[in-house]
């Protein structure tokens, strides 16, 4: 397991760790989905046409960065556009920005228990290996 | 970094400004000696000190006996900043906006309903949405929905959700006049659409309670409690729309900070000046997502009663009343002998407005307004009543029993199953959109709600006036 829960009296806190800041923003997906709805995208692909999802950072800064990058799939979640399979995902680390290329699968409801990837307490280190401590509303 | 803590009373204590850079004004916890042990080596002593730091901030950086590690600002705390030079800030009101609970009391004895409660409890089961993604009772589009933002529980009774005479019964009549649904964003909205009408997930619940126990036989009579009749009480919020708002006037006021001169020792503390462009936004957002929420917890409410109505048609549930736990507030309160504006803010906390407060609907002048205080699952929940003393802290009281443990410890100390057949031994039937919660939100997760009522009586916030026991719950 790349991420794990860590204690946290109201809601869920999570330490998520990744080789490189792609490779993060890929765990961050799968602890989110894993952590929501019960949903892993570690197997197969669900097929279908590739897509892409943009993020920026208001604060120019990673771990803002990553908390976005959960929010955005969490609003595609609740809204009922499925579940997120990245393939290929693009992080530039000065800008603070994120691209992701992949294609959706259905998720067994719409929403999941995590309703905010929130900023208390939000903290990134470019280790190696690249670690992001963030609290999930739940 | 270890906090200082210094005893004040039997019921209160300070966290000295100096003990923390950066601190503007002291910390008061609300706290006797049962809750300050369990909370000693808890973050949210941190969080209070952190909440000093900010600009404007006046009086003190409350916290509730209620209080626990939350994220930037603590559960059960409050905050009162300048209504002139002091800020705003949406993690100090919370992400589900207007998070409150509602009780609907009836003459109904127990022993009424104890025969048909299965049926009953199904029958708002399968009416009442709740759980996970769960949709609500009408999709909202376009103007509709603007409606519902603009004019919260009073669009619900004009739409025939509920009554009319509701509306003096649920804080600010049930709207908040200074809502401005355009500073809502699209994004929002879309996760608002489908939501009005359904209770969520997590700790959101709809309980049967029976009133167990008066502690003020004439409050008591005046709310229409009486030892052994059937109540309903309704614990939700904003659902995703207010979610949506939060998190998005949050990258915003990071945006705006620097250019205001403002720094913070927490992300989660982001916030602008109450008279900004950027604070004013945030505001009238905040009251449109608020009005979202009452008039969500007065279709679910509408909903109940039509149950109810089909098994006892000639016994309707009367609206005791509403209140919510996270906001901000444009309040003015009287400091060193001057009567000022503030933005108050309560994030896990209950305004609580004593007898004779002008801004007290003309039915509650002389009882003060009554605070509904939900219990952990399984355990009491409690009726009180808004006192005097309650103006040392803007009017605020505690919002109900607070977390002592995370989610993954309450299920590894009560798995699902168990707290299910503990609760069912009781006599207390449940029924749970999602089974898991059930572990996550175990009696012994939170702390004592007996206690945590005793210490705001003590420190004369509010006044007991009954206390309820659960019969039935459904949880989110």
């Amino acid at each position: 397991m790349t991420w794990k829960e860590l204690e946290h009296t109201g809601d869920l806190r999570l330490e998520i760790e990744a080789g490189t800041l792609e490779g993060l923003a890929l765990e961050c997906a799968r602890a989110f989905y894993e952590s929501s709805a019960g949903v892993s995208i570690r197997g197969d692909d669900p097929g279908g046409e590739m897509q892409q999802i943009l993020v920026a950072s208001q604060e120019n800064d990673l771990a803002g960065l990553f908390a976005a990058w959960m929010n955005e799939l969490l609003f595609f979640l609740e809204v009922g556009r499925g579940v997120f399979y990245p393939e290929r995902i693009r992080v530039d680390g000065q800008a603070a920005s994120l691209e992701a290329w992949g294609t959706w699968g259905t998720s067994p409801k719409p929403g999941g228990r995590v309703k905010a990837a929130t900023y208390g307490g939000l903290e990134f280190d470019a280790g190696p290996p690249c670690r992001l401590r963030v609290t999930l509303d739940v | 970094m270890s906090i200082e803590i210094v005893r004040k009373d039997p019921v209160r204590c300070l966290i000295p400004q100096g003990c923390a850079e950066g601190m503007r004004v002291p910390g008061l916890l609300y706290a006797d000696g049962k809750i300050l042990s369990e909370v000693k080596d808890d973050p949210v002593l941190q969080q209070v000190a952190n909440v000093a730091c900010l600009p404007g901030i006046k009086g003190y950086s409350f916290a509730l006996p209620d209080m626990h590690w939350g994220y930037g600002f603590p559960i059960g705390g409050v905050a009162a900043f300048s209504g002139s030079d002091g800020v705003v800030s949406p993690g100090g009101v919370g992400y589900d906006i207007s998070c409150g609970v509602r009780l609907h009391v009836s003459r109904l004895h127990e022993d009424e309903v104890k025969p048909i409660l299965p049926l009953l409890l199904d029958a708002l089961f399968s009416t009442v949405p709740c759980g996970v993604g769960s949709e609500g009772l009408a999709s909202l589009k376009g103007e509709r929905l603007e409606a519902v933002l603009a004019g919260g529980a009073r669009w619900a009774a004009k739409n025939g959700l509920g009554e009319a005479g509701d509306l003096e019964r649920i804080e600010h009549g049930g709207c908040l006049e200074g809502a401005d649904p355009g500073m809502v964003s699209a994004r929002a909205k879309e996760r608002g659409r489908g939501q009005l009408g359904s209770l969520g997930s997590g700790n959101h619940f709809l309980e049967l309670q029976r009133v167990d126990e008066v502690y003020d036989t004439s409050l008591a009579r005046s709310f229409h409690l009486e030892p052994g009749r059937v109540a309903v009480m309704i614990h939700c919020g904003s659902r995703g729309l207010g979610h949506q708002v939060c998190d998005d006037y949050l990258r915003s006021f990071a945006r705006s900070m620097p250019s205001q001169g403002i720094t913070v020792p927490d992300r989660q503390l982001c916030c602008c000046t109450v008279e900004s462009r950027e604070g004013q936004s945030y505001l009238g957002a905040m009251q449109a997502a608020a009005n979202f929420a009452m008039a969500n917890r007065q279709a679910i409410g509408s909903k109940v009663r039509e149950v109810f109505g089909r098994f006892f048609p000639a016994e309707p549930l009367e609206l005791l009343y509403d209140v919510s736990h996270n906001m901000a507030l444009m309040e003015r309160h009287a400091r060193e002998g001057k009567d000022e504006w503030f933005c108050v803010h309560r994030k896990g906390a209950t305004r609580a407005l004593p007898p004779g407060h002008k801004n007290l609907a003309p039915l509650f002048s002389g009882t003060g307004q009554p605070v509904i205080i939900p219990g952990s699952m399984g355990t009491s929940s409690y009726v009180l009543a808004a006192a005097k003393g309650a103006s040392e802290c803007f009017c605020s009281t505690c919002h109900g029993a607070g977390r002592t443990m995370s989610r993954s410890a309450a299920l590894k100390a009560a798995g699902a199953r168990t707290v299910r057949a503990r609760l069912e031994e009781q006599g207390i039937l449940v029924r749970a959109g999602d089974p898991c919660t059930l572990g996550e939100e175990a009696p012994e997760a939170y702390k004592d709600i007996d206690t945590v009522v005793d210490v705001v009586e003590r420190a004369g916030l509010s006044r007991k006036v009954a206390r309820l026991r659960p019969v039935a719950v459904i949880k989110g």
